[in-house]
């Protein structure tokens, strides 16, 4: 039972209980209706009040008192064959929409219970415009007319009622208030068993649906703007405005209300409409009726005006009028308070307003807009686009209507194909929930079932890559106007420069920019930029580690696209297929980088990634955009010949870094995976190697390879929390980035492999997979392990094997960092690799205490290699795999 | 089934149910849908179970008819057995 019954009667409320309780049986059985039930139902109320509009009308006409019997007769007809020609061919019951491209079905579910409120000035048309949409979307209504037309609307409701229950509707579908009263009102808009409550009328009624707490669809008044252009086909604006005015004595709350007319045609309308049997009102008359029609203390338009006649009208204003007088044209100076006829008048008296420029015209428009009818209708009447493009922008109502009448053009249906109604949402301007014209899709609660979607996926390298001794005399068939090589001073008196410098046709300019042997900072690159300039540079070759290499890709982007801003392009990340910066690519083309590695490792030379070091603030900037790749990249192992042996460790163990975080990624991909795989498999054999003996030339090779393979795959798959700690560690503690990813390598594999304490979202995979993964690498090394736990510990000890051999340091604290020193950085770095986007693609998202505690686990170290190793982090086993 | 047979066969149950013996069990499987008559015989028979504390059972009930039931909060009062 609903509260605030105080003002009502026990019989009263027992009366309203009784329809409630038949509304919400008849609404909870109508679930069980198919799709051919309801339109068997539906056809039914439409023949039905079809066949009884005239009678329906002259009911209205003789409770009401307003409006013309022919044009309610005339919106019978339109709620129920425009109405019923919009629902037909719709589904409303279970699938009623299908996206298959999306993977998205829309599935109905009716409301139940509404209580529906009806207005005076359409009192029939709207309960059969409602009862059909109630019918089709299976919903049961409790109707409370205006008290002082509920016996025509109970008589529409019988008819529509009587003919649903032959048909088979359910019992109870449709009832109707007796004798409605507002407490009434109250009592249903807050019962429970109410599950919606439809309120079209006046603002008092709108203002209480929205009030009940109840979820509401309240469409309320409006004042609707004209604005007569001077392109305007002005014969047809006229009698479209007349038309649409004259409708039903005005009752229809999307007519017209103020026209304001562009000077310079604003004589000739006039002199049309007073032709076609409008009173053209002077100032005295503007004055008489504007006293007689708005009350002056609410504002509104008395009513006792509503619906009437206009010749009534002048008649009770003491105007003399032609008898074929059909409208009323009050001329007014303003909009407001002060000038009365400025509001909304529902009848046929019309104000219009002389403007001298467009601007004026659009002002005065807006005040109109705003004096009542915000989110309503509004009308324009131009033959130019640009004109209509600024009415629209400038007013705010959910139907604008272009050179056609207002009150019949926003009913939908007629003049245009907008979906036929009885009810203008008003958006929120109108407190209302919706723009919409009121539809059956109001009357649904639209379920959304979405099925799992395979995100877009790629695979995107450059398109050349050349490989193998001597793989640099490719650079030969490369022409170029101007040439940069970008390298740094060890790789230039190593030699290695001029064997790229004999490589490059000998009629091509080249000009060297040797930068700082260190990792890229900004002050390097934007040299490079002025060197380019300088040169009008076509060409850049990088000659170097990956640092020279990012390097140079950055400095191609501020050359072609000097406007690129590196902090804004840097902003952090979720997923680069959507994230919020775009990188300028349009010139892309205009000049070639061909990337020659000298170290085999980071792999930059097919990478989308350019790391920069920020030194104010200590930390590393990851750009990352496919428009960075190189165009060429040249895989030639004679340039990593020289390379010592800690450099050959360090950035080995890059290489394998990439190949594992890019296997376990939650981007992998068939495509990726080939690459990884391969890539392990290749490192674990011949990093050793390389190593122990650097001038073995297939070891180098195969490294140098496998570098460019690894990162084939992380360009696309990305990599992973071990990066987020190594750039964390490495930028603070200045450790190479080889090495810092080494100190962290064995105690990510564990990680990841154990069950997460968070999953990472990952549309791409079906269950959680890294620890499979991980088995999969150590099937391929051949390593040993029966289970997948055991297959993870075996690579573990691998990975361990292999930095052991490579003499890296078992531990952050055998770089003699002290604990003390380490434990006041690691909440900044837990911070800083919390921001690093490499983990995006972790399979298991990091909590920033894991990220504290890898750090630690890394401090302290890994066990010696034969030992069960020392990773403990979130070390929970899979027991089912 | 007819709606009348089955309002025979509610009213039936709801008797039984008023005279307070024992459990009463009602077939519901060859009940495709019921309408506004039913779910208030359906109404009337949970408050005398309620009333004279007696169990009443419903077989078989088809997925739409539950809902209905839902809907007017009946399914608290019964058993559903299949
Ligand atoms: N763009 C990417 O995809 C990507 C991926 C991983 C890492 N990185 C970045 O790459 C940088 C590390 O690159 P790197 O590991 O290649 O090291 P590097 O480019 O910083 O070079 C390290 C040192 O080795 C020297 N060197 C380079 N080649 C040599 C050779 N053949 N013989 C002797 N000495 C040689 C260099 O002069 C330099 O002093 C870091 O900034 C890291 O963040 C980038
Ligand atoms: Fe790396």
């Amino acid at each position: 039972m609903a509260e605030n019954a105080q003002s009502l009667s026990d019989d009263r409320i027992q009366y309203l209980e009784g329809l409630v309780r038949r509304g919400r049986t008849a609404a909870a059985v109508f679930t069980q209706y198919t799709q051919q039930d309801v339109d068997r139902l539906v056809k039914a109320i439409v023949l039905a009040g079809l066949d009884q509009a005239q009678y329906l009308a002259r009911l209205a006409i003789e409770e009401t008192r307003l409006g013309v019997l022919e044009d309610k007769a005339i919106k019978n007809m339109v709620a129920t064959e425009f109405v019923y020609n919009y629902v037909r061919d719709r589904r409303s019951v279970g699938v009623i929409g299908e996206f298959p491209e999306r993977g998205l079905v829309e599935v109905a579910e009716p409301i139940g219970l509404i209580f529906s409120i009806l207005p005076i000035t359409n009192p029939t048309s709207t309960v059969l415009f409602k009862c059909i949409m109630a019918l089709k979307t299976r919903n049961a209504v409790i109707f409370g007319p205006h008290p002082k037309a509920w016996q025509c609307c109970r008589e529409a409701i019988r008819i529509m009622y009587e003919t649903a229950v032959k048909h088979g509707a359910p019992e109870g579908v449709f009832a109707c208030l007796e004798s409605p009263t507002i407490p009434d009102n109250n009592y249903l808009m807050r019962h429970k068993e109410v599950k919606l409550i439809d309120a079209t009328g006046g603002p008092g009624a709108v203002k209480a649906a929205y009030s009940s707490g109840k979820p509401a669809m309240g469409v309320g008044p409006g004042n609707t703007p004209v604005y007569l252009e001077k392109t305007a086909h002005l014969d047809m604006a006229v009698v479209d405005i007349i038309t649409s005015k004259t409708f039903d004595n005005g009752t229809i709350c999307a007519s017209e209300q103020t026209v304001v007319i562009d000077d310079e045609i604003y004589d000739q309308a006039i002199r049309k409409f007073a032709d076609l049997g409008a009173h053209i009102c002077n100032a005295k008359e503007t004055a008489i009726l504007g006293q007689a029609l708005v009350d002056p203390d609410t504002g509104f338009l008395r009513p006792m005006a509503i619906g009437q006649k206009a010749t009534d009208i002048a008649r009770a204003c003491g105007l003399r009028v032609k008898p074929e007088t059909k409208l009323l044209v009050a001329p007014i100076e303003g909009v407001g308070r002060d000038h009365p006829l400025s509001v909304e008048k529902l009848c046929p008296v019309i104000s219009v307003y002389r403007a001298h420029s467009a601007e004026e015209a659009l002002r005065v428009c807006v005040d109109v807009n705003h004096l009542g009818g915000l989110g309503h209708t509004a009308v324009v009447f131009s033959r130019d686009d640009e004109i209509i493009r600024r009415f629209s922008e400038a007013i705010n109502a959910g139907r604008i209507i272009a050179n056609s009448p207002g009150s019949i053009g926003a009913l939908g249906g007629v003049y245009n194909d907008m979906v036929p109604t009885f009810s203008f949402g008003c958006g929120t301007g109108g407190g209302n929930s919706t723009t919409d014209n009121v539809n059956l899709y109001h009357y649904l609660n639209i379920k959304r079932v979405a099925r799992r979607t395979q995100a877009h996926m790629w695979f995107r390298v450059p398109n050349q890559i050349y490989f193998n001794f001597n793989a640099v005399e490719n650079l030969r068939d490369f022409r170029s106007h101007s040439t940069l090589i970008v390298t740094n001073p060890l790789l230039e008196q190593m030699g290695h420069l001029d064997k790229v410098r004999h490589s490059i046709p000998p009629e091509t300019p080249v000009r060297v920019l040797a930068i700082p042997d260190a990792e890229p900072e900004v002050k390097a690159v934007l040299e490079g930029v002025e060197a380019l300039k300088m040169h009008a540079a076509d060409q850049i070759i990088a000659l170097g580690g990956g640092s020279v290499i990012d390097a140079a890709k950055i400095m191609k982007l501020k050359y072609v696209s000097p406007e690129a801003d590196l902090d804004e392009l840097a902003a952090p990340f979720l997923d680069i297929r959507k994230r919020a910066v775009e990188f300028p690519s349009a010139k892309n083309r205009q000049v070639r980088l061909i990337a020659i590695p000298t170290t085999s490792g980071t792999g930059s030379e097919v990478t989308p990634f350019a790391v920069l070091l920020d030194k104010e603030r200590g930390r590393k900037v990851t750009l990352a955009d496919y428009s960075l790749s190189p165009d060429v990249a040249i895989v030639d192992p004679q340039f990593v010949m020289t390379m010592p042996k800690n450099l050959t460790a360090d950035t080995g163990i890059d290489c394998l870094t990439h190949a594992l975080e890019a296997g376990v990624s939650i981007h992998a991909s068939p495509y990726t995976d080939s690459n990884a795989m391969q890539a392990i498999r290749l490192a674990f054999k011949y990093l050793p190697m390389a190593y122990e003996n650097p001038r073995d030339e297939e070891a180098r090779s195969m490294m140098h390879n496998a570098a460019c393979i690894a990162a084939l795959a992380f360009s696309n798959a990305s990599v992973g929390v071990n990066h987020a700690l190594a750039h964390a560690f490495g930028a603070r503690f200045r450790v190479g980035h080889g090495r810092a990813n080494a100190l962290m390598l064995p105690h990510v594999i564990a990680y990841n492999a154990s069950v997460p304490t968070k999953f990472m979202p990952s549309p791409n995979q079906r269950g959680y997979l890294a620890h499979k993964k991980y088995a999969l690498m150590a099937d391929l090394l051949g390593l040993a392990g029966d289970t997948v736990a055991d297959k993870v510990k075996s690579l573990v000890l691998a990975v361990e094997q292999l930095l052991d051999r490579l003499e890296v340091p078992r531990s952050i604290w055998e770089l003699g960092i002290s604990e003390e020193e380490f434990e006041r950085a690691l909440p900044e770095l837990a911070k800083v690799a919390f921001d690093d986007p490499s983990w995006r693609s972790n399979p298991r998202m990091p909590l920033v205490s894991e990220l504290v505690e890898l750090f630690r686990a890394a401090y302290r170290g890994r066990g010696p290699a034969n030992a069960d190793t020392a990773v403990q982090v979130g070390a929970k086993e899979w027991s089912c795999v | 089934m007819e709606p009348q047979r089955l309002i025979e066969g509610l009213d039936l149950a709801a008797a039984r149910a008023a005279s307070g013996t024992g459990e009463v069990l009602v077939d519901f499987s060859v009940v495709g849908r019921i309408d506004s008559k039913t779910a208030a015989a359906l109404e009337q028979l949970a408050a005398l179970a309620g009333e004279h504390s007696v169990k009443v059972a419903l077989r078989g009930v088809h997925g739409d008819v539950y809902k209905v039931l839902k809907l007017l909060k009946l399914t608290e009062r019964f058993w559903f057995v299949s």
